[in-house]
């Protein structure tokens, strides 16, 4: 994935001809336009158009025809921008009805020559109506275009020459639309690199957002000593950070150097190769950022060879239980003359059972390993592998172990029931229900264990849970809560994780924090 | 074709330039016109072979001087087209590029020629970037963030050269002085939270600004009084779409005319308040305004494609009543009409602080209209420059005191 180029786009205010723009754009290398579908100047007048008003709009075409280029670019290429004129949450009725009026006629537009993008301003927190306006406008589409929704990153009336407004937080802004929005999917960000950079808190809270876009003026380059121009180290940083997003660059404003438009692009994706690169994990797990998996309920499914053999995949786990019961039975060793019982609960496959006889070897101790396992299937392999390699030393006990009456009591329980919040596999339960095999001076591992808890915005996940509700006949909240076990990217961890539910086993007295 | 004409601007000679754009179709270009007068232009058997066609539409032309034309271009530069003497052509030798990362908007020069060397004027875009330029050295000599969103339009102080004021689409209004290291002397928020399009400095009263936003308002800012977010100044509403253009006449005191999206223009007279023309000629958005010299007519183009002339003489402004023979109750009854001319026939924002605030608007206003009653009508309003609010308000309050005494 490191060879992938960099998307990035050329921006144009105004467009006198667009095949040549197309033309200029795509010998500077860049893979799309962002044009104006309308002439930014060109106000259209509907409310006085019922004759008190001689305005005649019919008679001109609204803009340019589509024929000035071939559907595929239109397509493919176009990203189109609304007239900044609009203001759809104007104070004054008729600007408001007007902008509204204009407005609809520019999304119909865009819907007519298909284009994928439509880049939307947002200036204010003054966005209702607007709101409302792209909801509705939503509902007609039947293809997958998407809105990016140009906000700025930080607010632009901070860099004014005059310091006396207050700037806003312009997350705010995209917060409120959203919300409004009911967290509408085709709705995205292109987000405006202004001079400034916001704090990192700001900054992460942007990196939990739908970022599909950063805006990025040439007039926040500087040129080096060969005249090319480069990023601020500030504005590097903040561009490392959204490219985890995989974002596309919409470049605007006018060369400032004489090595062409092209020198910006084929800096910016000098800087996005350089990156650093996912390791062999992450992009293993690629496929998995932000998506939703149900929970394992081992207790009440029976889990599928497929899963076992993922789990005994695990190259760490194994070798640390291996390790915890090699430290217990040297614990053991200089007293005990009679073999050590040990109860595998869980026994799954048998990889714990096959970890404890490692460990027993090593330390040249004499171990009795009983195999617990409530699932018939596995218990069909832990029989097998009993027969063919462990021999007498493992017994194997095909039943649940909460239901289980052994005749000897044990002096080591292992198990490997915690779920992904701890708890949620019914470890507790089961641990506790087999406590009573344990001896007085009994050792569980693990020990134990403690659950923790975080709050976090991710707009992404939230409207996945929203589309299991649609297909369900559920009701409305439990899909809303329901664990879910996910890889998280595009998510905003609003503080750090802090401690939950903390267990001890063997359960001594009152044991539940 | 460019159809859409949107600047117009006369000469010292009487000869004016015409500038108009495709804002529609396939091809978004533009085009120029020179004529030698009025004459000229009627007489044109077909104006579309007279233009100079240009790659972009333009929003703004000024005269730089006799001979070079300054077009505020979509391109994001300032076209400089020189006069070439015989048979009046006009060629683009050169611009000034670099400064503005969008369309621009505005473009304006001083009143008054600076002292020192070079030559500065001054560019407004749609990047809501001022830009102050060197036309002399085609360098820029300054740009600022002077507002969020386009900057709709400059106008210069009358009699300095490093002042102006600005106006843009995120409803304020600022005066800079390119002199300071903090620019913005002054930072007017815009009444009824409307964007204001157009600005024009008082030519007389330095003290004076009048803004025409886009819900078709009129507004006279007094520069003398404190800054209120509270206070609204003196408005009107004199059209019932956006104020395109505004400009004060440059002979006549507290005259000013205005071109809107109602396609009409209107002469404003802010001592009688009174509209003293209005002309329905336009068939579409009126963009373009310019003053002849001596005030005797005004010219406006439209999105139409036309260009009519417009006449004024003194005249048409009404007589100011003279308040020192007129008895005290008659004198109210006409500060009353001449009260709900102004404010009933408008249609005032529905805004819930607003009722609180019209009582005292209304109070305010009386003041003042009675204040000016004493004053002479000539010079109500304040228009007279020497004389401070408060000489005014004492005025207002020696009429009140005699309603008292009554």
């Amino acid at each position: 994935m490191s060879s992938k180029k960099l998307s990035c786009g050329r921006d144009f205010f105004a467009v006198p001809n667009l095949a040549v723009a197309l033309e200029n754009g795509g010998k500077c290398g860049f893979d799309f336009v962002s044009i104006p579908l309308v002439h930014p100047r060109y106000k259209r007048d509907f409310i006085f158009a019922d004759g008190s008003h001689v305005r005649d709009t019919i008679s001109e075409p609204l803009t340019r025809n589509d024929l000035v280029l071939p559907s595929g670019e239109w397509m493919s290429l176009v990203v189109g921008k609304i007239s900044p004129w609009l203001n759809v949450d104007s104070y004054d009725e008729n600007i408001r009805t007007n902008s509204e009026k204009a407005l609809f006629e520019e999304l119909m537009l865009s819907m007519h020559l298909n284009i994928p993008v439509v880049l939307v301003p947002l200036l204010s927190k003054n966005c209702v109506n607007l709101a409302r306006c792209l909801l509705s406008h939503c509902g007609l589409i039947k293809s997958n275009q998407a809105f990016w929704i140009h906000v700025p990153l930080t607010d632009p009336k901070s860099t004014l020459e005059c310091s006396d407004c207050d700037s806003e937080d312009t997350w705010d802004w995209w917060n409120k639309l959203r919300t409004f929005c009911d967290n509408e999917r085709r709705l995205s960000l292109a987000l405006e690199i202004g001079c400034a950079v916001p704090s990192s808190i700001v900054l992460k809270r942007w990196l939990g957002e739908p970022v599909r876009a950063l805006v990025i003026s040439t007039d926040l380059f500087i040129m080096n000593r060969k005249g090319f121009p480069v990023l601020k180290r500030c504005h590097q940083e903040l561009l490392c950070h959204f490219f985890k997003l995989e974002v596309q660059f919409i470049l605007t404003g006018a060369s400032r150097t004489e090595n062409g438009l092209q020198s910006y692009y084929q800096y910016l994706d000098h800087l996005y190769m350089t990156r650093s690169v996912p390791d062999k994990m992450g992009a293993f797990a690629k496929g998995y950022n932000d998506y939703l998996q149900n929970p394992l309920q081992p207790l009440m499914d029976n889990l599928d060879s497929h899963t076992y053999e993922v789990f005994e995949k695990d190259p760490v786990k194994y070798e640390k239980y291996e390790k915890a019961i090699s430290c217990f039975l040297k614990d053991r060793d200089s007293s005990e003359l009679h073999e050590i019982v040990i109860m595998v609960v869980g026994a799954g496959r048998g990889p714990l059972v096959q970890a404890a006889l490692k460990a027993a070897s090593k330390t040249k101790m004499h171990v009795k390993i009983y195999a617990v396992e409530k699932n018939p299937g596995a218990v069909v392999t832990l029989r097998n592998r009993q027969k063919d390699e462990w021999g007498s030393v493992v017994t194997v006990i095909s039943c649940d172990m909460r239901d289980w009456k052994p005749l000897v009591k044990a002096d080591l329980l292992v198990s490997e029931l915690l779920g992904s919040f701890g708890d949620n596999e019914l470890s507790p339960e089961c641990l506790d229900g087999a406590q009573r095999f344990l001896k007085g001076d009994g050792v569980s591992i693990p020990f134990q264990y403690s659950s923790y808890l975080a709050p976090l915005s991710a707009p992404k996940l939230y409207s996945s849970i929203e589309e299991c509700r649609e297909r369900d006949k559920k009701h409305f909240l439990a899909h809303y809560e329901t664990p879910y076990v996910v890889r998280l990217w595009n998510a905003y961890v609003i503080s750090p994780p802090q401690i939950c539910f903390s267990f001890n086993h063997p359960k001594k007295g009152d044991a539940f924090k | 074709m460019a159809k859409h004409l949107d600047a117009i601007c006369h000469r010292k000679d009487g000869g004016f330039a015409l500038a108009g754009s495709s804002l529609t179709g396939n091809t978004w270009d533009g085009a120029l016109w020179l004529f030698n007068d009025w004459d000229h232009y009627i007489n044109c058997p077909n104006i579309e072979l007279e233009a100079f066609s240009t790659i972009t539409g333009h929003n703004d032309i000024t005269w730089l001087n006799q001979s070079k034309l300054l077009v505020a271009a979509d391109s994001g530069d300032i076209e400089i087209w020189d006069v070439i003497a015989p048979g009046n052509m006009l060629s683009c030798d050169s611009a000034l590029y670099g400064g503005h990362d969008d369309m621009v908007l505005t473009v304006c020069v001083p009143k008054v020629k600076e002292e020192k060397e070079g030559e500065s004027i001054v560019s407004g875009g749609g990047d809501g970037r001022i830009v102050v330029w060197d036309v002399s050295t085609a360098k820029v000599v300054c740009k600022y963030r002077a507002h969020v969103g386009w900057i709709t339009d400059i106008d210069y102080h009358p009699s300095q050269p490093n002042v102006f004021i600005s106006t843009g689409l995120d409803q304020t209004l600022r005066i800079w002085d390119t002199r300071q290291s903090s620019p913005v002397t002054m930072s007017l928020k815009a009444p009824h939270h409307a964007n204001c399009l157009c600005v024009s400095w008082s030519k007389y009263e330095d003290n004076f600004i009048a803004s025409g936003d886009e819900a078709g308002y009129l507004y006279l800012h007094d520069l003398r009084l404190p800054v209120n977010p509270n206070a609204s100044p003196f408005y009107y509403r004199l059209h019932s779409n956006a104020v395109h253009r505004l400009s004060f006449s440059p002979t006549v005191k507290g005259l000013v005319a205005s071109v809107s999206d109602d396609s009409t223009a209107k002469l404003f007279h802010f001592p009688t308040q009174t509209t003293v023309f209005t002309s329905s000629s336009h068939a579409d958005f009126v963009h373009g305004l310019s003053w002849q010299q001596d005030s005797t007519s005004f010219l406006t183009c439209s999105w139409d494609f036309k260009v009519y002339r417009h006449e004024f003489n003194e005249s048409m402004i009404p007589d100011p009543v003279t308040p020192s023979v007129v008895p005290l109750t008659v004198s109210e009854m006409q500060d009353d009409s001449l009260f709900e001319n102004f404010v009933d026939e408008d249609t005032v924002h529905a805004e819930a602080d607003m009722a609180k605030g019209k009582g005292r608007e209304r109070e305010r206003k009386r003041d003042k209209t009675e204040g000016t009653d004493c004053n002479g009508m000539n010079e109500s309003l304040g228009l007279n420059g020497k004389q401070g609010q408060a000489a005014l308000e004492t005025n207002g309050g020696t009429h009140s005191d005699v309603g008292l005494a009554k």
